[in-house]
């Protein structure tokens, strides 16, 4: 079996990540509020290692269920006014932003405006100074992914929040798909600055495990509850973490993202950035040629994240899935991939692309192997 | 050739059911002939061959050739009613 859907969760995860989950599990519940504080705090641990991968202070970094949980924690917490505002978004958003928005405009609250990508010589590319463009003087947030998850294509976010900045306007990153493949130093990051990850993809930690990173203004918290500190408070205390880290925390899946983290310190993130750079070239290289193959590709040619999408003429998405999945054993994914914009954005729709995402654990053999399967493939 | 066992893998909110069937003897290119009354049957030649059938009113069945299981999916609401046709049909073609 050969693991190519590396963008919706990593697999497999390193072998730390599977003993610290173990370890947890098999210790004495340690909640980090209570008196049985005796194998250390993952939590603490987590925030240290990603405040390292990430150059932020560890009080910056705030844990949560998922990469949508922070999205929708941040989206709705800054959008929260009592008059309508705007926001800014593009199309390659995945619905963990264009859901709470479509929400938030449903109550009339925001107004959105989705920025489409460019198409140039067949490839797609991002028009920073035409972002610019599309700001309005009622614009309360800009929110863009890093990285696409269906044509891998990286924004510049140093030049957005320049932008941002001088417009006084928050950015919101959703860094899901480049979080753990490409280095994202927060100082350089100008004005305030929001990043939503998710743990279970490039972080390698388990699925129920993300966050969020604050560089910004503190908004009021969507969830209130348990904290463990100022018990006595009925409001929430304004302190962080605890402010935006209410209830109990998922201790085992948070102990395997901090060992998933601390693997890719220990790699170190230039060198994954660059295996998944070599592989996805070469699949790209190897297959630009074949008549039906059509690559929905950015332009700077920069595939770091490892992410590539494409169709085959003559087959659906879906059949190309199946024809891998069965007969070849390539697990995939195919479809619209939850970024429903994008799609019409690169015209892919209604069936959406056949995507693979590779992982520092593939090797250029898989990518051999899955180019014969796509060759057999073009001959039926 | 017979039904041994038939698991449900998902019920899809567009009423239609995938069902995971498994059968006493493994599907070969003789047996896969008599697929064709199930619907329009095409199989593609790739690395393990793979064959499906469609019948767009009633069912799409996916399988490899060699294998002893093949997936069915049933696309009207009334899934229960087709699943006991297919069985019908299986039992008189085999």
């Amino acid at each position: 079996m050969i693991y190519f859907n590396n963008a919706a969760t990593s697999f497999p995860k390193p072998s730390q990540v599977l003993k610290a989950v173990s370890e947890n599990l098999e210790s004495l519940p340690n909640e980090g509020r209570g008196s049985s504080n005796l194998s250390g705090d993952p939590l603490q641990l987590v925030r240290n290692r990603l405040s390292s991968l990430c150059n932020v202070e560890s009080e910056a970094v705030l844990i949560c269920p998922s990469a949508t949980y922070a999205l929708n924690f941040l989206t709705q917490g800054l959008l929260s006014c009592n008059e309508k505002v705007h926001c800014l978004t593009t199309s390659m958003e995945h619905n963990s932003v264009l859901r709470p928005l479509h929400l938030l405009s449903c109550k009339n609250k925001v107004d959105v405006t989705y920025f489409s990508l460019y198409k140039k010589d067949g490839k797609f590319e991002f028009s920073v100074e035409d972002f610019e463009n599309h700001l309005k003087p009622e614009t309360r947030l800009t929110i863009v992914s890093h990285a696409s998850n269906v044509t891998g294509l990286i924004l510049p976010i140093e030049k957005i929040s320049e932008i941002t900045n001088r417009h006084n306007i928050p950015l919101l990153i959703d860094a899901s798909q480049s979080i753990g493949n490409l280095k994202i130093d927060i100082s350089k990051l100008s004005g305030e600055i929001y990043i939503a990850f998710a743990g279970h993809k490039n972080l390698f930690g388990p699925t129920g495990t993300g966050g969020f990173i604050i560089k910004g203004h503190l908004f009021q918290p969507i969830i209130v509850g348990g904290t463990g500190v100022k018990s006595d408070l009925i409001e929430q205390p304004e302190i962080l973490p605890h402010y935006y880290e209410s209830g109990s925390p998922n201790l085992p899946g948070i102990s395997g993202l901090a060992a998933g983290v601390e693997f890719i310190l220990e790699r170190g993130i230039e060198k994954i950035g660059l295996h998944k750079q070599s592989l996805t070239e070469l699949f790209i290289n190897e297959l630009k040629d074949e008549e039906r193959i059509k690559f929905y590709l950015p332009s700077n040619g920069d595939y770091r994240c490892g992410v590539v999408s494409f169709n085959i003429d003559g087959f659906t998405a879906e059949q190309v899935g199946f024809f891998l999945n069965e007969s070849y054993e390539i697990i995939c994914r195919t479809g619209l991939h939850c970024s429903p914009l994008i799609h019409k954005n690169i015209n892919s729709l209604p069936e959406g692309t056949v995507r693979f995402s590779f992982s520092v654990f593939n090797t250029k053999e898989d990518i051999y192997f899955a180019m014969e399967a796509i060759r057999q493939i073009c001959k039926l | 050739m017979q039904i041994i066992d038939i698991k449900t893998t998902k019920n899809c909110l567009d009423k239609s059911a995938v069902k995971i069937v498994t059968v006493n003897e493994s599907i070969t290119r003789n047996t896969l002939k008599l697929f064709s009354e199930f619907g329009d049957l095409k199989v593609y030649e790739l690395l393990n061959p793979l064959f499906i059938v469609r019948n767009p009113s009633h069912w799409e069945i996916k399988g490899l050739l060699n294998d002893r299981k093949f997936k069915i999916t049933m696309y009207q609401d009334e899934w229960a009613d087709i699943l006991i046709k297919f069985m019908r049909l299986f039992s008189s073609a085999f």
